[in-house]
């Protein structure tokens, strides 16, 4: 008989448990409804051409989209330079200056975003008009998720060694050129680790849409959510799965898959 | 549907296994005490006070004494009648479930639902508390009303709370809501109700005031039907009530789930669509806190009459559970348990004609004109007109609390019990509130 050696490996049994349970085994069910039809619950793929042939889904679909997009580009905007200062500034203590923007984080999300509606109601910016609405969103989405932003640039920031900036100023790049040229492509990992971790919880996250703006905003998040409240678990299940595969295509794009510049993506961040 | 539901036992499954290794240390603790399991809703029963004890708890007490064996009761509070279906589907074992009408439908069509013993029903014992004490009203209202395979809402429900749906509005706009059209009307200064079997009522309710006062249907052909009109969820009309709740959400009103409470009280809003047992609690803060003056109106048309009511799942411990059932029917308790959470009981009794009798009477000497309010068909014993039942309450409760708490005899025959929708009627119901939430 073969004597069974403890190896490393076994360390992810636990793990790779979890992940069964949890992730590949509920998918499978998520599949399954979807591919069921909730009248007849006969197997048909006819969920995903009603989702596709109903103007509604695709119009907040394109919605949910656009907001994910704007409160990306305004984390990103704002995480940027936050992160960058932090990382260069000369203080011994930076992580007390990083906790400031992490502290939020610990703080139940439901509980800030309240506190946040009850601050816009104050200041009369609640329910005004369509546009305040998104912008109010948008917001709602931007306060939720900079951390996530936040920490990915900041950590790749601080790990770009030094020397290659005092190689490009030694060739006679001026500050602004030796950001862009050297800091910036290397902290590109940074920038789609945080994009892809602020762009999809945000088009998903009904509870910020639903609130910020007393339900007149409705995202995809919130369809999902009362389909499977209301007994329509394959209309459920078919926009969760739309939504899965948007995932898997900007991972893709973004070159999330690819396993090159290990260091600077596996390793260095969180 | 095989494959559905041995899908739904596998996830069962799967869920029991892993949560079986958090459940051990209880079990291992536990002794041989039955367990009757309840489901229900947040605070909606007296949950005790320094003074008193939780009525779970004194129920406990009250069985030993009554039947010599402890029980325990596990009372599990659940969000809504969708979160408590879906429990269900997943394997969850309730003895003693506590969902709305519709709920109820639904459950009995998929044979989930036990019946009352025939023991229950027997008025000759003196602790069947609730087939002694429920009200004509309801307890006519539960024989009349039968299920898709023709027996009675009577064999498997036992009612709990009840109560209508209307307007919360600002006295001057009394009159203006009579008529369905009020929301749509006050625009951004109106709420609605966040979910489809609220809203498609209330569009429903605005589709008929057209047809009425349009000609197309007179007053006599509608009462004729009314039941029928009010559940009415033909494809035509469906697309109908679309098109006129699509215009309520652009018009800018709110739906609100129960977020709008505060603003209501504050007087933010001119009309809001409420449930009766919310409509008093909000009547009594606007009246405490603000000084502010609200009425609660129900549509002439017609309105929605809701119960939440007590049944037993298959396969539960039928004897405990009609025990309990019975210990919160008794008047007294009925009192405790509306006195704690707002609502109107559906057992009558002298403890829970008194209670409203003094809650609402009309003071000594109050400047207000008195006027009679009727309660007969709630609490006489066969439903008829008597004196004894007669309350002299202040002219402006005529469309304030105790008209939310009891409709008049007038309202009450414009009443409808809202019917559950069949999977396909769901399907559509559902395309409909994707396309009015998502409209701006």
């Amino acid at each position: 008989m073969k004597k069974v050696r403890f190896s490393r490996s076994f360390l992810a049994i636990p793990y790779a448990l979890f992940m069964a349970v949890f992730v590949v085994i509920p998918l499978f069910f998520v599949l399954y409804y979807a591919l069921r039809d909730d009248v007849t619950g006969r197997l048909t793929f006819g969920n995903f051409v009603t989702f596709f042939t109903t103007p509604v889904n695709l119009r907040v679909a394109g919605r949910s989209f656009f907001i994910a997009f704007l409160s990306t580009i305004s984390c990103l905007l704002i995480a940027y330079p936050v992160a960058y200062i932090i990382a260069r500034c000369n203080l011994k203590n930076k992580s007390a200056l990083l906790l400031i923007f992490i502290v939020p984080m610990w703080v139940n999300f439901v509980l800030r975003i309240n506190a946040l509606k009850e601050l816009l109601s104050w200041m009369g910016l609640i329910n005004r008009s369509a546009g305040w609405d998104i912008f109010n969103t948008v917001l709602g989405m931007v306060y939720d998720f900079l951390p996530f932003m936040i920490l990915p640039i900041y950590t790749t920031i601080l790990k770009i060694d030094k020397s290659y900036l005092e190689a490009a100023r030694d060739l006679g790049a001026n500050k602004a050129k030796t950001f862009l040229r050297v800091t910036l492509p290397l902290s590109k990992a940074g920038i789609l680790s945080g994009v892809s971790m602020v762009f999809l919880p945000s088009m998903t996250n009904y509870v910020v849409s639903n609130w910020m703006t007393n339900n007149k905003v409705t995202i995809i998040g919130g369809f999902i959510d009362f389909a499977f409240l209301n007994d329509s678990w394959g209309r459920g299940s078919v926009t969760a799965i739309v939504l899965l595969a948007l995932m898997f295509l900007f991972t893709y794009l973004t070159g999330g898959f690819k396993n090159e510049n290990g260091a600077a993506k596996g390793k260095a961040l969180w | 549907m095989k494959n559905a539901l041995s899908a739904k036992k596998i996830l069962s499954v799967a869920l029991a296994a892993t949560t079986c290794a958090a459940a051990l240390p209880s079990l291992a603790s536990c002794s041989k005490t039955p367990v009757l399991r309840i489901a229900s809703w947040e605070e909606y029963i007296d949950e005790g006070d320094e003074e008193n004890n939780p009525m779970v708890q004194d129920f406990e007490a009250w069985y030993e004494e009554q039947t010599g064996n402890k029980i325990k009761v596990k009372y599990v509070p659940l969000d809504d009648n969708e979160t408590m279906y879906n429990k269900i589907s997943i394997g969850e074992q309730y003895d003693l479930l506590c969902p709305s009408e519709y709920m109820i439908m639904k459950l009995q069509a998929e044979d989930k639902l036990e019946k009352f013993p025939e023991s229950f029903f027997d008025t000759s014992v003196e602790t069947n508390y609730y087939a002694r004490n429920v009200s004509p009203y309801i307890d006519k209202t539960f024989a009349e009303g039968k299920f898709t395979n023709g027996e009675s809402w009577k064999d498997y429900a036992a009612g709990y709370m009840w109560g209508t749906t209307g307007f919360v509005v600002k006295p001057e706009y009394t009159a203006e809501a009579q008529y369905w059209n009020v929301v749509k009307n006050h625009g951004a200064k109106a709420t609605a109700k966040n979910n489809v079997r609220d809203s498609y009522f209330m569009g429903l309710g605005m589709y008929y005031d057209a047809q009425l006062s349009g000609g197309a249907l007179t007053n006599e052909e509608f009462i004729a039907a009314i039941a029928d009109k009010m559940n009415d969820t033909s494809e035509s009309t469906m697309n109908a009530v679309k098109t006129l709740l699509t215009e309520v959400k652009t018009s800018g009103v709110r739906f609100e789930t129960d977020d709008a409470k505060d603003e209501i009280i504050a007087g933010e809003y001119d009309v809001s669509y409420q449930w009766s047992g919310d409509a008093v609690y909000i009547l009594d803060l606007a009246e405490e806190e603000n000084n502010l003056a609200l009425d609660y109106v129900i549509p002439s048309l017609a309105s929605n009459l809701w119960f939440d009511g007590w049944v037993m799942m298959k396969g539960a411990n039928v004897n405990a559970a009609a025990a309990f059932v019975n210990f919160v029917s008794k008047p007294e308790n009925a009192v405790r348990n509306s006195d704690y959470i707002g609502y109107t009981p559906c057992v009558g009794g002298e403890a829970v004609f008194n209670y409203f009798a003094e809650k609402y009477s009309a003071a000594d000497g109050a400047a207000e004109s008195v006027v009679d309010y009727d309660l007969s068909y709630f609490f006489s014993a066969d439903g008829n007109h008597n004196e004894n039942y007669v309350l002299s309450v202040p002219e402006s409760q005529l469309k304030r609390q105790l008209f939310a708490q009891f409709p008049d005899e007038k309202t009450i025959k414009r009443l409808v019990v809202m019917r559950y929708f069949d999977a396909a009627t769901n399907d559509r119901a559902n395309s409909l509130w994707s396309e009015v939430s998502a409209a701006k």
